[in-house]
């Protein structure tokens, strides 16, 4: 598997190198087969786990110069989890998204590295969640399928306070625990 | 003491599942009576998943039980009354049943609500029945009327053990606790 993705990397090094100019590429979210996801620990109960039904988003790179600018957005009415049954309307409610004022969950990627360390494909995101935004990176894995179309997969670690998801007495950590695990699967089709 | 048990007294395997699990079943019993009242909060989400994952241990806790019962004899009832052995007999038979009909109801219960049973945290349960609104009413009245019933089964039960100590003066009482009964 290791040696499969490596190959692929410098299959596409050899691309970008050969390729000469590049210019803006504009990538499209398949909504139907891309999926958001989302895990956060609970002690002595089950984890809360969800996802996002509703997102879309257009990835647009210069695969030469390594930049580009990724914008996904996200409606955080579309928000499911397994606790659905007893705590919709809390979810929905000011304590966590506070669906009324902060409709949108924005994800908006500025640029892309290559880390010299492991090769990895890093992306500096900024995300915004009810008015906070925080930046990170997020490690990227791809596959180009015959050039028109690509599977992007990311996890990264968020932490809820950070966002206020879950205010008053829900901000403690010890029962729902603070680092949210994010899962982000995307496939794009080349415009 | 040995840890079988003898036609005239409970060894201490029997003695300690007994009490054990009176202690933990009363507890858990208490705990579900203050669910409700719990405000909506991490707290709750900790209670609920302490009294499933409670009410599961005994589910599990009382298949052993009958296990070791299966292979050891059952002390005699001592009492010359007919109609009270019976009755004596069949409670305590009825507790056994309690003890799948009360964790099994909880556990349907939530399945068909659309709530997941976790153990301590430590690994999901399967769905017992598929999420059903209807049922989940059936299995919730189950549950909440079971425990009453069994609530009144243990007050006859404290009351029959107190009756063998202090007004019969056997060793009803002496030889299910852990000294010496004689
Ligand atoms: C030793 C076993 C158990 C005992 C003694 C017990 C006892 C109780 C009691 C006294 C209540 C409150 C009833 C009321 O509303 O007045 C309750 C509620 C509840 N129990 Fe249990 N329970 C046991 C096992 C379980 C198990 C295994 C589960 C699920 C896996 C469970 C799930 C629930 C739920 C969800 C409620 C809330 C019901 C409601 O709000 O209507 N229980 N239990
Ligand atoms: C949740 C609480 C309790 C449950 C479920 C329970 C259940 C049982 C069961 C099933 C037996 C029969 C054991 C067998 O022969 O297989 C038994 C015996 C006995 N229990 Fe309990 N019990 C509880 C609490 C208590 C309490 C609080 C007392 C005392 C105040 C008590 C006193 C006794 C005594 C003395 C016996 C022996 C009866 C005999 O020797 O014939 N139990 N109990």
């Amino acid at each position: 598997m290791v040696r499969q993705f490596k190959l692929i990397k410098y299959f596409l090094l050899f691309f970008f190198i050969s390729t000469s100019s590049f210019a803006l590429e504009k990538w499209t979210i398949d909504p139907k087969k891309s999926s958001i996801q989302f895990k956060i620990d609970v002690l002595l109960n089950e984890d809360v786990k969800g996802g996002f039904q509703k997102f879309s988003g257009t990835v647009e790179v210069d695969r030469e110069k390594f930049i580009g600018n990724t914008k996904i957005e996200t409606d955080a009415d579309s928000i499911f989890t397994n606790y659905d049954s007893n705590y919709k309307d809390l979810i929905r409610g000011d304590s966590f998204f506070d669906l009324k004022h902060f409709p949108k969950i924005i994800l908006v990627a500025k640029n892309f590295y290559i880390n010299t360390k492991d090769q990895n494909t890093i992306s500096h995101v900024s995300l915004t969640i009810k008015g906070h935004e925080k930046e990170f990176d997020i490690p990227l894995n791809y596959i180009f399928l015959k050039n028109e179309h690509v599977i992007l997969n990311g996890s990264f670690i968020i932490h809820r306070n950070d966002f206020e998801i879950g205010s008053g007495p829900w901000s403690e950590t010890f029962i729902l625990k603070d680092e949210i695990k994010v899962l982000v699967n995307l496939e794009l089709d080349k415009n | 003491m040995s840890l079988k048990n003898t036609i005239d007294s409970y060894g201490l395997i029997s003695k300690s599942f007994h009490w054990i699990m009176a202690f933990i079943i009363i507890a858990n019993f208490i705990l579900g009576f203050f669910l409700d009242d719990i405000p909506v909060g991490p707290y709750k989400l900790l209670a609920f998943g302490i009294h499933k994952s409670t009410g599961i241990l005994v589910l599990g806790a009382i298949i052993l039980r009958i296990v070791w019962k299966g292979f050891n004899q059952t002390p005699m009832i001592l009492s010359s009354n007919r109609a009270f052995v019976i009755l004596a007999k069949s409670l305590h038979h009825l507790f056994y049943l309690m003890f799948f009909v009360i964790p099994v109801s909880g556990w349907a219960y939530s399945s068909a609500a659309g709530r997941a049973v976790n153990f301590y945290g430590l690994f999901t349960l399967p769905d017992l029945v598929e999420k059903n609104q209807e049922q989940a009413k059936l299995f919730d009245n189950i549950h909440v009327y079971s425990v009453y019933f069994f609530l009144g089964m243990l007050v006859i039960h404290i009351f029959a053990s107190l009756y063998h100590h202090f007004i019969q003066k056997d060793k009803t009482l002496r030889r299910m606790w852990f000294g010496n009964s004689n």
